[in-house]
């Protein structure tokens, strides 16, 4: 294993000398840094030529060149790392260590989502192969796939940031298109859950008369202004999230399991007066920790002591719920603050901003308030997200559906049916480990691909991070500055590449690396 | 619940699984012929696609030489990029004074009054008066030219070094792997950005043949694989002992048996193709003016947007339009050529008598 | 059966986080939003805090800095150099032929934003950095051969050209006096800025700027009067680096060093994240311009907001994210666009900038020597030139290009003088430029093509035979729609136009030889763009006429030309003189048909309706230049 790591780890390291020689080549050869002087009307431009030479040393070849570029970058296998300065004069690690945060939490949220997103469609389609559903999602999922992320991005702003910031300003929904949204998440709703003709019509009823009442509510209670959850809110949702854990893990038949997971929902929902002393204004992500850590301590002891057997899948199902229905006491916490948010003078009633990271002008209170400058970046990634989640998670829609297609027609499931395992127990204990071990090789090198992907949105969307570095890089000749966002990719790349394989030899016991 | 219909249909046949009594004494590729004519969607996307490519380039013609000897195929829509409307002839305009409106009024007159026809400009001109329609189709044109080229120099790419790496193996993968890695941990968007701010001054072919030298590498790595399982199989065997020569075996017997996995990721090659030009387009590092592509279109003219919906809408949609159908297609593809697929055949059975299905 | 129930519960849960939604009663009823912060679009990034030195030396820098820093004068909206007396007067102190003197005086009682007071020492600095005699006898290097101390871009002008030994400060030191070689044009222009010099004097002692008083202050100004009388080489050269590199900063924050941050302006810098935005507070110490309008809602804070996209700016501004947007290079439909958004002012502004085409008819500084058809002098070269130039269609550029956005707009003959004022008349008659206006398009294209016959006879509509390369910033959907335009016309002249839209045109690489265009490369027969004006002078324009003037991209080259431009550059004239040269040197190009103004570039300025007096100035600063009479 050992043997196996390092010699993987000696072959990534050639594999990245060997692209950045030949991307460093490329940039060289296509770009002439002393162009800058075209405009110049300086007396002594001569000199400036001549310093600029000396100083990125344009006087050595570009294959050569490299070589004293590789130096500072292997030095980093020793902790010294330098990539160089920037034209400004600015330490690349500096800029690109300023980038990479923007940049991560920009992507990793949405990669999140899509893949949450895209592995639930992608495996609902599967089971509802050939419906309606199934053809209505592959049909989005392809759209979306076809679409380039510039040309969506103005089409969100408009309709979705500057439409629903108008709308704060006189937030009552109109009858009609409370009853338009119910009739939209009742097709969908319906859609999954699909059966007879007449429980489609009763769901899809259902569906759009509730869906249509929340919002009519939202409308009475000036809600959109003051969000909120509130103990109720919390209460229903724990108590959802608990029935759904309980039926995905073990079933609802399963008694005990039940027990566990409506009993830890109750301590949640009690929870809810206590944790707000806990998350207070001063809180920090500490207070975050505290309250999950409480919430799962409780979990395990409640799964403890429902029942003396089973001990284990009890304490699971408790935790999962426990986990999940935090989340909302957390999501309710940060809504308070936003009547607060929405009268500040950086942000004056334009919530959804169209573009930005932050908002520029918070003041010292704001920032040091977790819970206002974590709404500010909340809503701040919400269109950029949104974005880059519609159109990556096509992807695994489609990878997720084929992949648990692939597995529902092996032998080893019509065994477990055969044997008289009930669907759920089919699908969720069979088929869906299986169906997940190829999505992790396109999970990993997604992650890798951040940067690539940053590039288009972070310059949509007015971000600073990776994405807009590399265009500055390429804008102004910049070479070191390049190579810095260059190597960052490609170690991703490569480390991601190597994370698949032994992650794969892990969760597929089948799969041995090889001595 | 698929289950349950599957028994259903299960049981319905008593002489064998309805995949086997469907494909009995049809050739390999009949059968990929015939499940990917079931497959409706993508068979319509494939006419659509040739539809769309036999407008695009029919309308705009084909222009091809160097500026000082053009060589020019007119197209038969009359207008072309370099015919500007004289001045005065913007003056009709909607929007809160935008010039360029589109002519085509497709409400008949006893409604809105006005006399149904296309007009000069049916979807609309640029802000000086060049037709839209022109500058789309020119634009789709140049799209669908990158995306061939790329398409074409990825898959000759990809076929040839990911098969003899996987024929070969040994010393020969090792090495050819090792460059695949290389060329494989550049993303895209970098080498492309590089690529297109130098090749993107030269025009559509030039910077579509550097970006196709640069797109091959994700189906070598397929076509390796594929062959390195290919390789160790019988008939493999059986040719080499019959004397077949190494290239004789590649070419005859182990490429035919790949040429799913090629056609399969070709299709997805060239939807990220023409996806990757309009973003290279947008960002400055693609075609460039006067030259015309779908993602310059749109970067140049998504500011018009809310009072010329047209300049937006149009050259979007195209884009759409040409991805879309191609991932379609792929799907087709995919499904036809996937063994285990018994869908489309599944289906059919349902709906036609097994007599006129197996015809 | 049992996948479904599964699936049921999912959508029981989704019905219930939305039924939860409802259920809420947390927080206040939210009063109407206020608004103190002003954000305004910048379309380039904001690399330095100053904007003298030449990395630092843009537009945007400019802009961003200007209301931190108040001198003896500034623009107005109509272009009036208006004198900022609550800052200092200047005035003629001796005008004699060989020695004119300025007496420059700073009002008493202003501070910088430390609570440093500000007096005429703090003046001294632009001599520093304006001075080549100085840099050079204080070893701070020569300007004109290596990079002085001070990488100064003001280094090599008319100040530094004429100026008289060191200026001469008074005893109470609250006056000044420059003397010069000889009556200097445009004097009002060069009055010195005043720079915080005690604080480049303790940065240059590695003063961390936490904890410094008044007096450690006035020390550091007394030691800077002493260095620069003294000519301390050492001490120079060490300011000379903190001027040129420390104050590139590219983020600051509460851990910045204050000392970089000083401010006389209405405002101050607070914080900057690089490459996206730089915020400015009020500077309750601000005495040294016009006084603040008083209100009840002061804008209290201002910020630059870097946006490059125009779709994501104009987007930005529906949505109230920024408050000020300007557009240099606007089309029709950003105007439309921006007149229909709801809380939305725009204002179209003309003068601060024009767009010229021109001829290559020479060869450039670096010697490259053009072949094309209209290089030289010989009288087939000046009619192609002249063919060309009655074939450019400069109607239907305004018709269908500006005219939208500026409804006055028209075709501009010569740039000396701008439509309207009462000289253009003048100068387009008397210089023959007024023919390229008369009668129609057609006609004018026909002549043109009847040129062109006099040397291709078979030329014509269909059959181009004069090859012509053009160049232009092709960045711009608008510079690509004027070239589109000009090749569609210029074809039915007999020309065939290769065009070629460079965004780096301007850029030359040292030798041309990176295959990446520009305006030097000489293959390059024809090329337009804009010019900006950023100073009302008497030598205006003469840069791009005179045969080594910084403008003069095409090789224009005449002896009479460089002779009046001189006069015009540094001569105290009268205005029957200035227009008698102007209007020879107009006519001279004329003659020769180097090339033709083709109009004034109007600038769009949209803004939020809740800001009161947003007037956009067309020179210099934009915007920003009444920063005191901005309220809500």
């Amino acid at each position: 294993m050992f043997a196996y790591i390092t010699r993987r780890i000696g072959m990534m390291l050639l594999i990245i000398g060997g692209s950045s020689f030949l991307s460093y080549n490329l940039m060289a050869y296509s770009s002439n840094p002393l162009s800058v002087f075209g405009e110049s009307t300086q007396k002594n431009k001569a000199f400036l030529i001549k310093q600029m030479i000396r100083e990125l040393q344009l006087d050595v070849p570009p294959p050569v060149r490299f070589f004293l570029w590789l130096r500072g970058a292997v030095a980093g296998l020793w902790g010294h790392l330098d990539l160089g300065k920037t034209r400004l004069g600015f330490p690349v690690l500096e800029v690109i260590g300023r980038a990479i945060p923007i940049t991560f939490r920009l992507v990793i949220g949405s990669t999140i989502l899509a893949i949450v997103i895209g592995i639930t469609i992608g495996m609902i389609t599967a089971i509802r192969q050939y419906t309606r559903f199934d053809y209505s999602m592959t049909f989005i999922s392809f759209l979306l796939f076809s679409i380039p992320i510039f040309w969506v991005a103005v089409l969100l702003k408009l309709y979705l940031a500057i439409s629903f910031n108008d709308f704060l300003l006189n937030p009552t929904i109109p009858p009609q298109v409370s009853i338009g949204f119910g009739l939209v998440a009742g097709f969908i709703i319906s859609g999954i859950i699909g059966g007879s003709r007449k429980m489609y019509f009763a769901i899809f009823a259902g569906a759009s008369v509730v869906v249509a009442g929340l919002l009519e509510i939202a409308n009475v209670t000036n809600w959109f202004l003051q969000p909120g959850l509130g103990i109720v809110g919390i209460g229903v949702l724990a108590f959802g999230i608990a029935v759904v854990i309980v039926q995905l893990s073990t079933g609802l038949a399963n008694k005990r399991s039940l027990t566990a997971g409506l009993a830890t929902a109750g301590f949640v929902t009690l929870a809810y007066y206590p944790f707000q002393l806990i998350l207070g204004k001063n809180a920090g992500i500490l207070a975050v920790f505290l309250i999950f850590s409480i919430s799962i301590f409780a979990a395990c002891v409640i799964g403890n002591f429902v029942e003396k057997i089973d001990k284990k899948v009890n304490i699971r199902t408790a935790v999962l719920t426990a986990f999940l229905a935090t989340l909302p006491i957390l999501l309710d916490r940060f809504m308070q603050v936003f009547p607060e948010y929405y009268n500040s003078d950086g942000v004056h009633g334009r919530v959804v901003p169209t573009l930005g990271q932050a908002t520029d002008i918070l003041t010292d209170a704001q920032r040091n308030n977790f819970w206002f400058s974590g709404l500010d970046l909340l809503m701040h990634l919400i269109l950029p997200t949104l974005a880059l989640t519609l159109i990556s998670f096509a992807g695994y829609v489609r990878y997720s559906r084929a992949s648990l297609l692939e597995v529902l027609n092996m032998d080893y499931i019509r065994t477990a049916r055969a044997k008289g395992l009930n669907e759920r127990t089919v699908i969720m204990r069979h088929a869906l480990r299986n169906a997940m071990l190829p999505l992790t090789t396109i999970l990993v090198n997604d992650f890798a691909g951040v940067i690539g992907g940053a590039i288009i949105t972070e310059k949509v969307f007015g971000w600073k991070g990776m994405g807009s570095v590399f265009n500055q890089a390429l804008g102004n000749y910049d070479l070191n500055l390049f190579m810095g966002v260059f190597i960052l990719g490609s170690v991703l790349t490569v480390l991601a590449n190597l994370v698949a394989d032994l992650l794969f030899g892990v969760v597929d016991p089948r799969i041995r690396i090889r001595k | 619940m698929f289950g349950k219909k599957k028994v259903k249909s299960q049981s319905a046949e008593t002489t064998g699984t309805p995949a086997t009594r469907e494909t009995e004494g049809l050739s390999q590729g009949q059968i990929i012929r015939q499940k990917f004519f079931r497959h409706k969607v993508a068979v319509f996307s494939l006419f659509f696609l040739i539809f769309l490519t036999l407008l695009v380039f029919s309308s705009s013609g084909i222009h091809l030489g160097t500026d000082t000897h053009p060589i020019t195929v007119h197209g038969w829509w009359p207008l072309y990029i370099l015919d500007i409307d004289p001045v005065g002839a913007l003056e009709s305009t909607c929007n809160g004074g935008m010039t360029g409106c589109p002519t085509m009024d497709l409400i008949p007159s006893f409604i809105d009054g006005s006399p149904m026809g296309f007009g000069a400009h049916p979807i609309g001109s640029d802000d000086i008066g060049v037709d839209w329609w022109a500058l789309v189709t020119r634009g789709a044109e140049q799209s669908l030219t990158v995306m061939v080229i790329v398409g074409a120099l990825g898959i000759f790419f990809g076929t040839v070094i990911g098969a003899v790496a996987g024929f070969f193996g040994g010393i020969i993968d090792a090495i050819l792997m090792r460059i695949t890695d290389m060329f494989l941990v550049t993303p895209t968007l970098v080498l492309g950005g590089v690529i297109g701010s130098r090749f993107g001054n030269l025009g559509v072919v030039p910077l579509a043949i550097m970006l196709g030298l640069f797109a091959w590498m994700g189906l070598a790595r397929f076509v390796r694989t594929e062959f390195l399982t290919l390789r160790e199989r019988e008939f493999v065997d059986a040719a080499r002992v019959a004397g077949a020569s190494n290239r004789r075996i590649i070419f005859k017997h182990i490429l035919p048996n790949a040429v799913g996995v090629i056609i399969v990721s070709g299709t997805l090659l060239l939807s990220g193709a023409i996806l990757t030009e309009s973003a290279l387009s947008y960002l400055g590092f693609g075609v460039k003016a006067p030259d015309v592509s779908l993602g310059l279109l749109i970067s140049n003219y998504q500011d018009s947007f809310i009072v010329a919906p047209w300049l937006f809408w149009w050259p979007g949609a195209f884009i759409i339009a040409i991805a879309l159908s191609i991932n379609f297609i792929g799907d087709g593809l995919r499904d036809a050529f996937d063994p285990r697929q018994i869908r489309t055949i599944g289906k059919a059975v349902k709906v036609k008598s097994p007599k006129k299905a197996k015809a | 059966m049992k996948s479904r129930s599964l699936l049921r519960a999912f959508s029981v849960a989704a019905t219930a986080a939305l039924a939860a939604t409802a259920f809420a009663a947390v927080g206040a009823a939210p009063a109407s939003a206020t608004q103190s912060t002003l954000t305004i679009l910048s379309t380039g990034d904001i690399t330095s805090l100053n904007s003298g030195t030449s990395a630092g030396n843009t537009a945007y820098n400019a802009r961003a800095v200007y209301p931190t820093g108040m001198g003896y004068t500034y623009y107005d909206d109509q272009t009036n150099l208006v004198m900022n007396t609550k800052f200092g007067k200047m005035s003629i102190a001796k005008n004699t032929p060989t020695l004119f003197s300025i007496k420059y005086t700073v009002v008493k009682n202003q501070k910088w934003s430390d609570g440093t007071p500000i007096d005429a020492v703090d003046l001294l600095l632009s001599h520093v950095i304006a001075s080549d005699a100085y840099s050079k006898s204080a070893g701070l290097g020569d300007p004109s051969s290596e990079t002085p101390a001070f990488d100064s871009v003001g280094y090599g002008g008319a100040y530094g050209s004429h100026v008289i030994g060191l200026p001469v400060l008074s005893a109470d030191h609250y006056t000044l006096t420059v003397n010069y070689d000889q009556p200097m044009v445009d004097w009002q222009l060069l009055a010195p800025g005043p720079s915080p010099v005690h604080a480049l004097e303790l940065l240059a002692a590695k003063n961390n700027g936490k904890s410094y008083t008044v007096d450690d202050a006035l020390a550091a100004k007394a030691a800077f009067l002493n260095d620069f009388t003294s000519k301390n080489t050492a001490q120079l050269q060490k300011m000379g680096d903190v001027w040129t590199n420390d104050y590139n900063l590219a983020n600051i924050n509460s851990n910045t060093n204050p000392l970089y941050l000083i401010s006389n302006g209405g405002y101050k810098v607070v914080s900057k994240v690089d490459g996206d935005s730089m915020t400015l507070v009020k500077n309750s110490l601000y005495k040294s311009g016009p006084t603040f309008v008083v209100t009840k809602a002061p804008v209290s804070t201002i910020v630059f907001k870097v946006i490059q996209d125009n779709t994501a700016a104009v987007q930005a501004l529906q949505n109230h994210n920024i408050d000020i947007y300007t557009n240099t290079l606007p089309k029709a439909a950003d105007k439309i666009t921006l007149s229909g958004l709801s809380g939305v002012t725009v204002q179209t502004s003309v003068g601060g900038s024009y767009s010229i085409l021109g001829l290559r008819t020479g060869a450039l500084s670096d010697g490259d020597v053009p072949t094309g058809p209209f290089a030289g002098n010989s009288k087939k070269a000046k009619d192609l030139r002249h063919a060309f130039l009655l074939a450019l269609p400069r109607a239907q550029f305004v018709a269908n290009l500006v005219a939208p956005v500026d409804p006055s707009a028209s075709t501009l003959d010569t740039d000396f003088a701008f439509r309207g004022t009462t000289n253009y008349n003048s100068i387009t008659s008397a210089s023959g430029t007024a023919e390229y206006s008369v009668g129609s398009q057609a006609d004018r294209t026909a002549r043109a093509l009847a040129l062109v016959q006099k040397y291709y006879p078979t030329a014509d509509a269909d059959t181009s035979k004069v090859t012509v390369h053009m160049l232009h910033a092709g960045t711009s959907s608008l510079r690509n729609s004027m070239a589109a335009l000009i090749v569609a016309e210029e074809k039915k002249a007999g020309f065939n136009i290769v065009n070629y839209g460079s965004a780096d045109m301007f850029s030359d690489s040292d030798g041309g030889n990176d295959g990446v265009p520009d305006f030097y490369d000489p293959q390059y027969d024809v090329s337009f763009h804009g010019f900006s004006i950023t100073a009302v002078t008497q030598g205006t324009a003469t840069a791009e006429y005179q045969s080594d003037g910084g403008n003069n991209e095409w090789g224009w080259a005449n002896s009479k030309v460089d002779v009046y431009s001189d006069k015009l550059q540094s001569d105290v004239l009268t205005d029957a003189q200035i227009l008698t040269y102007r209007t020879a040197i107009a006519k001279i190009a004329h003659d020769n048909y180097w090339g033709l103004p083709l109009y004034q570039n109007p600038t769009l300025t949209a803004y939020n309706s809740a800001v009161a007096n947003v007037k956009p100035e067309p020179i210099g600063y934009d915007v920003v230049w009444n920063f005191w009479q901005w309220h809500f």
